[in-house]
């Protein structure tokens, strides 16, 4: 080995961290540059991996009049083609539970052609098992499920024998990579949700939907290569005119058939049309009769109940009136029992007296008796006296006056007359006694009379008023009979018209029922008859139309995803144009000062061996080896790292939307050989540049010590207000900034790399998070839309609507028809859904239109508003009309009033004016947009959905908030690209940093160990240095801050996601943390190299120089 | 004890499988005020003595004594604190820091203590009141010395400590310089020790310490030491 050579050797070993910065910042330079460069092409190549292990086939024939085994024998002959295969498929609604899912019944073909995968469950073995696409599996699809299909098309025979399969298996299929997108159907929405797969034998058609050709001459060939993509369409050119051939002959085959069946078909409609008119019309007689009846039912019903009033009326007064009778009744009731009491009492009285009376009378007549016997003994002794004294004068005058005999004699006498006188006397008495007692027992008698005739009387008075209220009461009874017997009638009257009314609801309600029905059938009527005359009119038109029988020749590129896939990855080429440079833009920069550096610490070396011969060639040859070997090494290093690390985690994050995740990593020679050798290139023009000025001083000049760049005074010292405040450290920073001004804007650019790096990751996720607020909160102000059949008859739908209003009665709903069509301007094509509104002014308070930028409101009376980032990939202006497919070949142009502020998905809003003049006929409306205020809580969310879901009528429901959670997922892939771009970031600012700092200190080197012998704190130390990487940092994070805004707009622009756009705006928060982020970094490397200068010994820095 | 003394202070260095000793059982003393030069041939391990004097290095083994410290056992944290607050360092390239001027040299050393000579007054001192803000690469190479003697006085050190003070000096600025030296050691009263491996100054110093072989191999006390005017070489 040359002793130059080994010198160099020497060198590097001797100074290994510059040889490490050297080869590390190329690493990541050629990193960066190859594989992100390599990326575009490993993504299409995996994707042809993934194409040719599952056979995708090339070229997908189609016909709108079928195809048969002779068209596919036609097929196999052209030359190149190798691969023929039939298959039939339909578009039908798959139902498991409540869930409904647009799916594609593909017929079974052969392994060897658009292999599908099953990782789930196993093939179909029995009759009734199918397979069905992974994309449903985690919306309640499993192997085991049991699925129904309906037609949507109302055709009159079912597409297949069977509408009942088990699933059995899940299946991934290579016709449709993408895992959001699976293309359009002209069924429901319009978007098909999912595929499945059933024996062919299941199709009672018996034409073939489809042929797929395979060419083994394509089969060597990268897909998305132009070198497939000509001879694919050599063999689509012939295909098509085979077509045109094939065509005339299907049609003359079909045709004929055809014809006949219209003609049929028109009789039956005819027919049907009479038949089904009249029943109608009968329908209606009988509903007007009904109606009639009823009116006079209720009219009837009306006096009745006039009648049943007044008879309640007649009923109370009549009650009253007995009432009061009654009450009379017992009045004289109390008045009888109480003069009967006094009668009573009176008539015990009047005995009482009587037996007084009579037992006075029996006294008086004693009495009387023995005033008679008394009266009888005094005339007796009356007479004894008188004959005593007849006697005495006989004696007396016999005797004489004075004979004793004659005077005992009339002493005798005498005393017989005292006795005598005093009987009579007491006779006398008692007589006048008798006569007074006989006179008051008369008096009394007669008062007795009196009373007794008084009683008499009033007896016969209580007697009359007993009668009378016997009377009474037999009179009360008799009304109370009466009352009775009329009540029970009353009863009747009131029954008879309870029942009456009872029998008017009923006959209103099955005139109701009656009614709706009537207007079903009206309306069943209607559709039927414009579904067969649309049909009619579809199949003459088809045949009128005879040119329209042709085949369709699909390619690859046809298929959803697959074509999107390609523009995704040219996506990531752009941006690999950009980054990468400014990666080698830098590894250049560091490389020019490490080298100058280097050629300045040995400009004794270089002047040495000039003094010993050395040309000029051979000097810089040793400092192209250094340098040029740490750049093919790291280059090295950094080409292969980089075209695996970086395909790896872009297809890992695009294996998130399609099904391909094999990588198949790509080192093509043409990569690295421009990868490495720009880096190269790059690093050999610094070392030129570095040494250039150094070999054309003479050797002597070099051989002295060249004297450490002079300090200078900088612009502030000029301003003695802040330079006489700064301290002594800050002022060396100061001027030791400007000293190295090439290290100045170098660093300066790193960081602002660093930042400008950070600032695109946060702006990213903020554009992106931005998205989910401005689409769900912002522009989508509805709670939700939902699906039902189109058709669906006006109580289906008012049952819709009712169970809406039940929710909240003050619900806000319009319907909608959403469906997707191809759209295109100007050569550019997008899917874009149209959606046909039918109340305009409530439509505009559910989803905002307005223009992004001016934030005009957009009104969709005046015209069709295009959602924003289909305007702009269509390319398109307000004013300008977009071409819609609206049928196979048939294409109608649509003006655009407006572009409206829209994030994801195409949207092409129209009023139903407009939509009438675009397809000619009205909408079918399939949608129902409402707004209930209902709160974003999941349970209250959960909870209405389950109640809105329990109407049969509603097919799909999806509320704003749940849309708003899925998004958020789907869109988390960038979050992958932040961290990326942070650790990219992240590296950038470490290799400069370190890399400038470590020349800043070895430059520095005395000065660093002179003030360590001046006594120095280690702290102190650092700060000296590390204050210029701080300021430096700060300075780069600013300029760093306006870079990153441009780069992140571009990289938002060339990023975005077709369907998606991306938000427009940076968060303020996002510029601090950028700034936070490489402060960190900055400090962080301040970290690492204080170890650095701790380490610096004074006696070997400051040894004399040589 | 002496101001400074060492002994039996050894020094090795491995450069591979070979030791080398660098100091191998020194040992002197120099007392306080003394102007005291240490001679002797390249690589005798002159320097290295004066770095382990200095702070700057340290010693295998031995005593290395400072005004009563032990320099010897001093960890990183105290012989920063020793270098920053007892050693004033003159070397032979100045080392001053090129983007600073003169003042401002000497402030950075003045302001780590709290106990400094204001760097005007200093400067002017040195002959160099004129001169203060100009930067180092627009003064002459005795300028620039007597900057870096003014940023070594300015905090009042111990000991100065000069390395070859007039090795990239002319005959007349070294002699400036060596004057200079002498004057602060006998108006001030500071203990200068000066490494050269010129023998014709030795007059001029209190004490001349002979080094050979890493080992001190006599010390010579002047009496009477010459005025460096009168020394000629």
């Amino acid at each position: 080995m040359k002793a130059v050579n080994k010198n160099t050797l020497r060198e590097i070993n001797k100074t290994k961290s510059r040889f490490l910065s050297i080869l590390l910042i190329c690493a990541i330079g050629v990193g960066f540059f190859s594989g992100v460069r390599a990326t575009c092409d490993i993504m299409k190549t995996s994707a042809d991996d993934y194409f040719d292990e599952h056979s995708l086939f090339d070229l997908r024939v189609l016909s709108t009049f079928g195809l048969t085994e002779n068209d596919a024998a036609a097929i196999a002959e052209i030359d190149g083609i190798d691969g023929v295969y039939t298959s039939k498929y339909i578009d039908l609604a798959l139902h498991c539970g409540e869930d409904e899912y647009l799916t594609r019944v593909y017929s079974k073909t052969p392994d060897d052609i658009n292999t599908i995968e099953i990782f789930e469950g196993r093939a179909p073995a029995a009759d009734d098992e199918c397979i069905v696409s992974y994309n449903i599996l985690h919306k309640g699809i499993e192997p085991g499920a049991v699925i129904t299909l309906e037609d949507k098309t109302n055709a009159d025979e079912f597409p297949l024998t069977r509408e009942e399969y088990k699933v059995v298996g899940i299946y991934k299929t290579p016709m449709y990579v993408s895992k959001t997108q699976r293309g359009s159907t002209n069924i429901g929405d319009g978007a098909l949700d999912a595929f499945m797969i059933v024996p062919e034998e299941h199709f009672t058609q018996d034409v073939y939907t489809e042929i797929y050709v395979s060419s083994y001459k394509l089969r060597g060939m990268q897909s998305y290569s132009d070198e497939y993509k000509n001879l694919r369409d050599e063999i689509s050119d012939k295909l098509e005119s085979l077509g045109i051939d094939r065509s005339v002959i299907r049609y003359d085959e079909v045709i004929g058939d055809a014809q006949r069946e219209i003609e049929d078909g028109e009789k039956d409609l005819a027919q049907a049309k009479i038949d089904g008119q009249k029943e109608l019309d009968d329908a209606k007689r009988e509903l007007e009769d009904a109606e009639k009846q009823i009116a006079d039912g209720e009219a009837e019903l009306v006096d009745a109940k006039k009648e049943i009033d007044d008879g309640r009326v007649q009923l109370d007064d009549a009650q009253k009136e007995l009432d009061k009778a009654k009450q009379e009744i017992e009045d004289g009731k109390k008045e009888l029992a109480e003069s009967e009491a006094e009668l009573s009492d009176a008539k015990k009285q009047l005995d009482d007296y009587r037996a007084t009376i009579e037992s006075g009378e029996k006294q008086l007549a004693e009495g009387k008796a023995a005033l008679d016997a008394t009266k009888a003994q005094l005339d007796m002794a009356q007479a004894q006296y008188e004959q005593g004294m007849a006697q005495l004068r006989q004696l007396e005058a016999m005797l004489g006056a004075s004979d004793p005999q004659a005077a005992a004699l009339r002493a005798t006498l005498e005393a017989t007359k005292s006795q005598l006188d005093a009987g009579l006397m007491q006779y006398n008495a008692g007589l006048a006694e008798y006569e007074k007692q006989y006179a008051e027992f008369s008096a009394g008698k007669a008062e007795y009379e009196a009373a007794l005739a008084k009683y008499n009387e009033g007896y016969a008075l209580y007697e009359q008023g007993v009668q009378k209220i016997k009377d009474g009461e037999r009179e009360y009874e008799d009304g109370v009979k009466l009352l009775e017997e009329k009540r029970a009638d009353f009863d009747e009257g009131v029954k008879a018209y309870e029942d009456g009314l009872a029998e008017i609801e009923d006959a209103k309600k099955k005139y109701a029922d009656g009614l709706i029905e009537y207007e079903d059938g009206v309306h069943t009527f209607n559709t039927e008859i414009a579904d067969a005359e649309k049909k009619l009119a579809d199949a003459r038109e088809k045949i009128s139309d005879a040119g329209k029988a042709e085949w369709y020749i699909f390619k690859r590129d046809d298929n959803v995803g697959y074509a999107e896939y390609e523009s995704n990855s040219e996506r990531i080429n752009k941006i690999a144009a950009i980054f990468p440079v400014f990666f080698l833009l830098v590894a250049g920069l560091v490389c020019l000062t490490t080298m100058s550096r280097m050629v300045e610490e040995q400009r004794t070396q270089i002047g040495t061996l000039k003094a010993l011969g050395y040309s000029n060639a051979s000097v810089m040859r040793h400092y192209m080896i250094y340098a040029v070997s740490g750049a093919a090494i790291g280059g090295s290093i950094g080409a292969v790292g980089g075209c695996f690390l970086f395909p790896s985690v872009i297809v890992y994050a695009y294996s998130m939307m399609y099904d391909i995740t094999k990588i198949h990593y790509l080192f093509t020679p043409e990569n690295m050989i421009v990868s490495i050798g720009s880096m190269i290139l790059a690093i050999a023009l610094t070392v030129y540049f570095s040494c250039k000025k150094a070999l054309e001083e003479s050797p002597a000049s070099l051989m002295r010590p060249k004297a450490p760049k002079a300090g200078k005074r900088v612009l502030i010292e000029r301003i003695p207000f802040i330079w006489n405040r700064m301290n002594f450290f800050a002022k060396v920073s100061g001027r030791n900034i400007f000293r190295y001004k090439r290290r100045m804007f170098m660093t300066v650019v790193g960081i602002a790399g660093c930042t400008a790096l950070s600032l695109t990751g946060l702006g990213l996720k903020n554009s992106i998070s931005d998205i989910v607020d401005l689409q769900y909160n912002r522009i989508y102000l509805y709670s939700g839309y939902l699906a039902y059949d189109e058709n669906a008859k006006p109580s289906e739908l008012q049952s819709i609507y009712d169970t809406l209003l039940d929710y909240n009665k003050d619900t806000k709903y319009t319907r909608a028809l959403i469906k997707q069509y191809a759209t295109e301007f100007s050569g550019n094509n997008i899917q874009c859904y149209v959606t046909c509104v039918e109340n305009t002014e409530l439509f505009e308070q559910f989803v905002s239109l307005h223009e992004r930028v001016s934030g005009d409101k957009l009104t969709l009376s005046d015209g069709a508003v295009i959602s924003e980032k289909a305007a702009k990939l269509l390319g398109i202006n307000a004013g300008d009309s977009v071409n819609l497919q609206i049928s196979d070949g048939v294409v109608k142009p649509v003006r655009i009033a407006g572009i409206t502020e829209q994030y994801t998905s195409h949207y092409l809003y129209m009023s139903e004016n407009v939509y009438n003049e675009v397809f000619g006929s009205s909408p079918k409306y399939n949608i129902v947009y409402f707004e209930n205020g209902i709160s974003r809580d999941e349970a209250v969310q959960d909870a209405f959905s389950e109640r809105v879901i329990a109407n049969d009528n509603v097919l799909a429901l999806m509320m704003n908030a749940s849309s708003l959670t899925q998004v958020h997922e789907t869109l988390q892939i960038m979050d992958l690209v932040t961290v990326v771009l942070i650790v990219s970031a992240a590296a950038l600012a470490f290799v400069v940093l370190y890399n400038l700092t470590n020349v800043n200190i070895t430059e520095r080197i005395r000065e660093i160990a002179t003030l360590k012998v001046l006594g120095f704190y280690d702290m102190e130390v650092s700060n000296y240095i590390f204050r210029e990487n701080i300021i430096l940092s700060l300075m780069g994070g600013a300029v760093g801050l306006g870079l990153g805004y441009a780069l992140c707009m571009f990289v938002i622009t060339t990023a975005e996601i077709d369907e998606v756009m991306f938000g427009r705006s940076i968060h303020p928060l996002s510029y601090l943390w950028a700034f936070l982020i490489t402060v960190a970094f900055s400090l962080i490397v301040n970290v690492i190299m204080t170890r650095v200068l701790k380490k610096i010994s004074m006696v070997e820095s400051l040894k004399s120089v040589e | 004890m002496a101001f400074v003394t060492l002994k039996d202070v050894y020094k090795r260095y491995h450069v591979g499988e070979v030791t080398i000793n660098a100091a191998d059982g020194m040992t002197f003393d120099i007392e306080k005020g003394e102007l005291c030069v240490i001679v002797g041939p390249s690589g005798s391990g002159k320097t290295t003595v004066l770095n382990m004097l200095g702070g700057m290095d340290t010693c295998d083994e031995g005593i290395i004594s400072v005004d009563g410290a032990r320099v010897d056992g001093y960890n990183r944290k105290q012989l920063t604190l020793y270098r920053r607050y007892d050693i004033g360092f003159i070397f032979q390239f100045y080392n001053l820091l090129p983007n600073l001027t003169a003042k401002e040299n000497v402030e950075i050393a003045a302001q780590t203590k709290r106990d400094y000579i204001p760097a005007e007054e200093i400067l002017r001192k040195v002959g160099l009141g004129e001169r203060i803000n100009n930067f180092p690469a627009q003064l002459s190479g005795g300028e620039q010395q007597r900057v870096s003697i003014a940023r070594a006085l300015s905090k009042k050190p111990k000991l100065l400590l000069c390395d070859e003070p007039t090795g990239a000096l002319d005959y007349n600025t070294g002699k400036m310089i060596l004057k200079l030296l002498q004057d602060t050691c006998r108006s001030d009263g500071m203990t200068v020790i000066l490494v050269t491996h010129n023998t014709a100054i030795t007059p001029m110093a209190d004490r001349v310490i002979k080094i050979k072989n890493s080992k001190c191999s006599e010390m010579i006390l002047n009496e009477n030491p010459t005025p460096v005017e009168e020394i000629e070489w």
